[in-house]
């Protein structure tokens, strides 16, 4: 007997444009940093099947009849629209096929997006180990762009934030980051509480 | 500047010298990169013999066309990427040139094709596949070196 080799593969959404302006009201009463604009939450007509959908039409227009047929019954195992993130199972033979099919997805709901793998694993459990460390990523790089943005006044804080994630990134911080300032605990509370949110799901 | 007035027939060894003084070499052409093919288009009902019209017999746009249209279906835009190269027209028949790594999905896409053209069915035939131009050319070959 014979098993069937899957394949899980964890995916970001980046939307490059940011959100739509309504859903940034609603997320939190300050301005976003950098790469929470980047990151931003999916919209809400964004489902399971709606994903699932898009991306077997992507298959479709590039690879055709025999995309469909050879990796066709993918299966999106997760998606948190609150994050962006996803895990897909495909046969461990097609999953490159259905990788280029998500790259060349350019536009969800009409936003223009880019989907990136982040893993590939065998197991779901890595790849669900793997997201809850790409989240907790994205919750250290935002509070160090938020202290950034403020010990370098509120005039250009924007352009300050790009390039904390920039010099963030090399330095390679350490990861516990203490906060001594009662407002940025304040940003962190909102963030985490998006987190617990994928948590649930 | 010197002529050699030696005549250059003198000049080969035989065979068996050749083979004493240089080992023989010897290749084997393993994986050429191109394959040859050489398709028709059946149309059903058929034409009368000697029929000619705007439309038959197809000129190399209506290959190029159905072609394509034969491949976004089954290979989707992959599919159109692969480049073909005609090189040969003669009535309903045609030869073409592509990549011989794409050459099994190509027969692959357009044998299951067929569409309706004008009343007719209109379908491919792959008559000949090969990896070099002699196979389709027909013949021994040794009409190319006269």
């Amino acid at each position: 007997m014979v098993r069937v080799k899957q394949r899980y593969l964890l995916f970001t959404i980046l939307y490059p444009s940011g959100p739509l302006s309504t859903q940034t009201q609603s997320t939190s009463s300050k301005t976003p940093t950098e790469s929470m604009k980047f990151h931003s939450p999916s919209p809400q007509n964004l489902t399971r099947t709606t994903l699932a959908s898009i991306i077997r039409s992507s298959i479709s227009t590039n690879f055709g009849d025999w995309g469909i047929g050879q990796c066709g019954s993918f299966a999106v195992k997760y998606f948190s629209p609150a994050t962006s993130t996803g895990i897909l199972r495909i046969t461990r033979e097609n999953y490159r096929t259905l990788w280029a099919a998500l790259t060349y997805i350019r536009e969800l709901c009409g936003q223009p997006a880019v989907i990136k793998v982040v893993r590939i694993s065998g197991t779901i459990v890595k790849a669900e180990l793997e997201a809850v460390k790409l989240a907790e990523e994205a919750i250290r790089r935002v509070k160090r762009e938020v202290r950034v943005a403020k010990s370098g006044g509120a005039g250009g804080g924007d352009r300050k934030g790009v390039a904390g994630v920039f010099s963030g990134g090399k330095s390679g911080q350490p990861a516990t980051v203490v906060d001594d300032d009662e407002q940025d605990q304040m940003v962190v509370d909102i963030v985490d509480s998006e987190n617990e949110d994928d948590d649930d799901e | 500047m010197e002529i050699d007035t030696q005549p250059p027939v003198a000049e080969v060894p035989t065979v068996e010298k050749a083979k004493k003084k240089h080992n023989e070499q010897r290749f084997t052409v393993r994986k050429p990169e191109w394959q040859y093919l050489h398709l028709r288009m059946n149309f059903d009902p058929p034409h009368p013999p000697a029929y000619t019209s705007p439309s038959y017999p197809p000129d190399l746009l209506t290959w190029k066309t159905h072609l394509s249209t034969a491949l976004n279906q089954f290979l989707g835009i992959a599919g159109t990427a692969i480049p073909v190269d005609f090189l040969h027209l003669e009535g309903p028949e045609v030869w073409i040139r592509l990549p011989r790594e794409d050459s099994t999905r190509f027969i692959a896409a357009i044998g299951g094709w067929g569409s309706e053209v004008e009343g007719r069915n209109v379908g491919f035939r792959v008559l000949g596949s090969t990896e070099f131009l002699m196979g389709i050319v027909g013949g021994d070959g040794s009409d190319v070196f006269v």
